[in-house]
């Protein structure tokens, strides 16, 4: 018995080990298997539980996230401050390059007015028409988005002061007189002398430069009518016209920015920021817009503007800038419309004060409508019908007795030209006109 | 339960009717009768006693019913208000107001094509959702799966996948614990190695749940030999499964029965928690077939019943706040529970809550909640009283 025992002993240890060692084989395959991507039903069983698992955790992170989300909502409203500071910071940097952002284009606008006076074909006097609009779209739209996100991060404050309405109104009737011409359209002008209302004298000429344009626009037959009315203690200025009217259903979104009317069919087509730049800069003056419309019949815009009284005659002086390009009254006489065009934009770019004749006939007639004599003349020297810019220098000296500076373009290069340009003491500006050179030119001659 | 049948409409709208007459052609002019005077039905959910000649029950559910979508599975034994009992048939009755049911059969699953199954259960949601993919907090999907196909793991992962969770349960189709046939209906069809699957959008709040009652002991067992795609564990520790079972239970091994594996459960662990991995029965080469999918080198803990009826009750009364009230539960619980609950004399306590939340269902093979094949549990969906606002 004593004998047995140990191996007996020995027998049922060796069948432990083997069966320990077929476990081990066992749960080491089975660690295998969980590091292996295939797997049987049981791994599918497993995963499931394992997204199980997920899916409460999901929950949990959500309710986490909720948490989170409310808590951060002060954080949220710090981060708009911080935003909107950097998006008025955005706008002043962009009101800065404006000037440099226009460069270019008017620089290529006054390169494709010179075009236009070589002998080209009619393709490309096409091309280059086409050019030329484009060139001005671009223009036009810079400005406008400019004023847009000016006037939305309140970069612009308006100074209010008293204006005198008539000067700024017959200025617009003048200025868009040539295009309602040309539309055989009639524009006119009501309004009385006196007339002085509160506001801010740029952004106003703004508001109405652009019902006017947007009247001329989509007025096919008829005319455009100006008047300032006086209501109890404000003005009522209407832009009136006998165009295509608006329609009901499109009245509140015309003054959303890119909304498009009808235009009629010999138009320029519009940005649809017009009416848009309108209703903010009525807003920022806190004077009320309406419209009313007939369509088919026309449409009235009408602000209401507070009056003030009149300024004394020295309440105000001519600012002190005369010798600058800022308020400086320039006379230009050039014949092709495309490049007084152009040159009218840069002057006013310049905040020069820009009156514009394509002949010694209009320019005489400029003359006496101000009244006096302008700063600086800027004469083409080719005039239509051989008629010469130097003609027109001439003129307006004897007629003012004063000896105005004059700038004569010319893409003509001959040096007859520059003989005769040096004896009436004109200065000599070769087309295309390079907006730098002119600039600083001005400047000096201004000076 | 006192024979007969029994009709009760739930407050949204649902008729649950329960009958255990003994034959199929009867019980289904009981169900009919039960349901004439009122609303037509959207969709007839039905499980039915292995019992019944399928062919037989089919026959007269297209005839009584044309038109109906119809949807079924055999089972090992009915739920329902007045209690659970064995043989009979319990029929769910959607009404087509507060409720809009897709539904579709996947066959031969023992095969299955897991892109084409998610595929198909994609198709289906389209017909609840044809403006895209949305959320509704009263969608759910209900699965039945043959409870023999050794499939339900693969199924259940394929539909989940697809329904990108959407809330599933469903249960496995059992057969009085014969263990030969199992059967689905589905689109007036007889159907086997088949699943059942319905969409369903309420306007009521729903709530899914499961529920087991055990705890695990310090016994273990490696599964040293098995056959995953059969279910079958040859070894345990290096053994013959059914003699370490045995052995471990204080058991002479021919003297396993489902009672056995009832009272006994075997559990795995994974990621913190206990899962039942139940045992269908004992093979003549001492071989155990399982429930479910156990592969070489799983860890099985033997494991000793909690109380069954609190365990059960906690959940319910849990759920019963959270849907704001429990209008009906379908539910689908382990025939296991029920033989442990009968050994323990435990019947009256659940028939109790049974009444009291309104259970109807059946005795199942496996239960399905989420991506997850469960064994030796109660899980189900309870649809709460208040309209979702």
């Amino acid at each position: 018995m004593l004998a047995a025992a140990p191996s007996e002993t020995e027998a049922a240890l060796a069948r432990r080990v083997e069966k320990l060692e077929r476990i081990n084989a066992a749960l080491m395959a089975q660690v295998e298997r969980g590091m292996d991507q295939q797997g049987g039903a049981y791994a599918l069983f497993r995963t499931a539980i394992a997204l199980e698992g997920r899916v409460r955790a999901r929950t949990e992170e959500l309710t986490g996230v909720m948490h989170r989300l409310e808590r951060s909502n002060a954080a949220l409203a710090a981060a708009k401050e911080e935003a909107e500071t950097a998006n008025r910071s955005k706008t002043r940097f962009l009101a800065a390059a404006s000037h440099d952002l226009l460069q270019p284009v008017n620089a290529a606008r006054l390169s494709l007015s010179a075009l236009g006076d070589l002998p080209i074909g009619p393709e490309a006097s096409a091309i280059a028409g086409q050019v030329e609009r484009g060139l001005q779209t671009i223009e036009d739209l810079i400005k406008t988005l400019l004023d847009i996100s000016k006037l939305d991060a309140g970069v612009v404050r308006p100074s209010i002061k008293p204006v005198p309405l008539r000067d700024m109104m017959s200025g617009l009737v003048d200025g868009f007189e040539p295009v309602a011409r040309r539309k055989g359209l009639r524009i006119a002008l009501r309004c009385a002398d006196d007339l002085c209302v509160a506001s801010d004298a740029v952004l106003l000429h703004r508001i109405l430069q652009n019902l006017v344009s947007n009247a001329v626009r989509y007025t096919g037959s008829g005319g455009v009518l100006l008047a300032a009315r006086t209501r109890p203690g404000a003005c009522r200025i209407d832009v009136v016209d006998t165009g295509l009217g608006i329609a009901e259903a499109d009245r509140p979104q015309v003054f959303e920015e890119f909304f498009r009317g009808r235009a009629t069919p010999d138009a320029e087509p519009g940005l649809g920021l017009g009416l848009s730049i309108v209703r903010r800069m009525a807003q920022a003056l806190g004077h009320d817009v309406t419209l009313d419309s007939r369509p088919g019949r026309g449409t009235r815009v009408s602000l209401m503007v507070p009056l003030a009284e009149r300024p004394a005659p020295s309440d105000a002086p001519r600012p002190a800038a005369w010798t600058r390009l800022s308020g400086a009254r320039l006379l230009v006489v050039e014949n092709d419309p495309s490049t007084a065009d152009a040159l009218c934009r840069l002057l006013r770019n310049w905040e020069a004060e820009v009156s514009v004749h394509r002949d010694l006939a209009g320019a005489a007639a400029g003359y006496a409508t101000a009244g006096r004599a302008p700063d600086l003349m800027i004469l083409d020297y080719h005039l239509d019908d051989g008629a010469c810019g130097l003609d027109v220098a001439d003129y307006l000296r004897t007629l003012s007795g004063t000896p105005i500076p004059a700038i004569v373009t010319t893409a003509d290069h001959s040096p007859e030209i520059e003989l005769r340009a040096a004896e009436i003491g004109a200065e000599l500006v070769h087309k295309p006109v390079k907006p730098a050179q002119l600039r600083s030119l001005l400047t000096y001659m201004l000076a | 339960m006192e024979g007969g049948t029994q009709v009760r409409t739930h407050l949204c709208g649902i008729r649950t009717v329960w009958t255990e007459t003994r034959d199929a052609r009867e019980a289904v002019a009981e169900l009919a009768a039960a349901l004439a005077s009122h609303a037509p039905v959207a969709h007839l959910l039905i499980f039915f006693s292995s019992d019944y000649d399928p062919e037989i029950l089919n026959a007269a559910l297209t005839t009584t019913f044309p038109g109906t979508p119809v949807s079924g599975c055999s089972m090992s034994g009915g739920m329902a208000p007045s209690g659970g009992f064995e043989h009979g048939l319990v029929a769910v009755a959607f009404p087509a107001k507060g409720f809009r049911i897709a539904s579709i059969a996947l066959d031969t699953i023992d095969r299955l094509d897991v892109e084409g199954t998610a595929a198909a259960v994609r198709a289906l949601r389209r017909r609840l959702e044809p403006h895209g993919p949305e959320t509704r907090p009263g969608r759910f999907a209900l699965c039945l799966i043959d409870g023999l196909a050794n499939a339900e793991e693969a199924v259940v992962s394929a539909i989940a996948w697809a329904l990108d969770g959407i809330p599933l349960v469903g249960g496995s189709a059992g057969d009085d614990l014969v263990f030969r046939e199992t059967v689905l209906l589905h689109g007036g069809r007889i159907r086997r190695r088949s699943a059942v699957l319905l969409l369903i959008d309420s306007d009521y709040p729903i709530e899914i749940f499961r529920s087991d009652n055990f705890e695990p002991t310090q016994r273990r067992f490696v599964v040293t030999a098995s056959d995953e795609d059969r279910r079958v564990v040859h070894e345990l520790n290096a053994e013959p499964a059914a003699q370490e079972y045995a052995a471990a239970i204080g058991l002479k091994p021919d003297l396993l029965s489902p009672l056995s594996f009832a009272t006994h459960p075997l559990a795995v662990k994974v990621g913190g928690e206990y899962f039942c991995r139940a045992i269908r029965h004992m093979n003549p080469d001492g071989s155990l077939t399982f429930f479910c999918a156990v592969e070489e080198g799983v860890v099985l803990t033997l494991a000793r019943h909690c109380d069954l009826v609190e365990s059960t009750r906690a959940e319910l009364d849990r759920i019963d706040a959270a849907v704001g009230g429990i209008d009906l539960v379908i539910g689908f619980e382990c025939v296991l529970r029920r033989l442990d609950a009968d050994s323990r004399q435990l019947r009256q306590g659940v028939a109790e809550l049974y009444r009291r939340y309104s259970v109807v269902g059946f005795e199942t093979y496996g239960e399905q909640f989420r991506a997850m094949h469960l064994n030796q549990t109660f899980t189900g969906i309870a649809i709460g009283r208040a309209p979702e606002s």
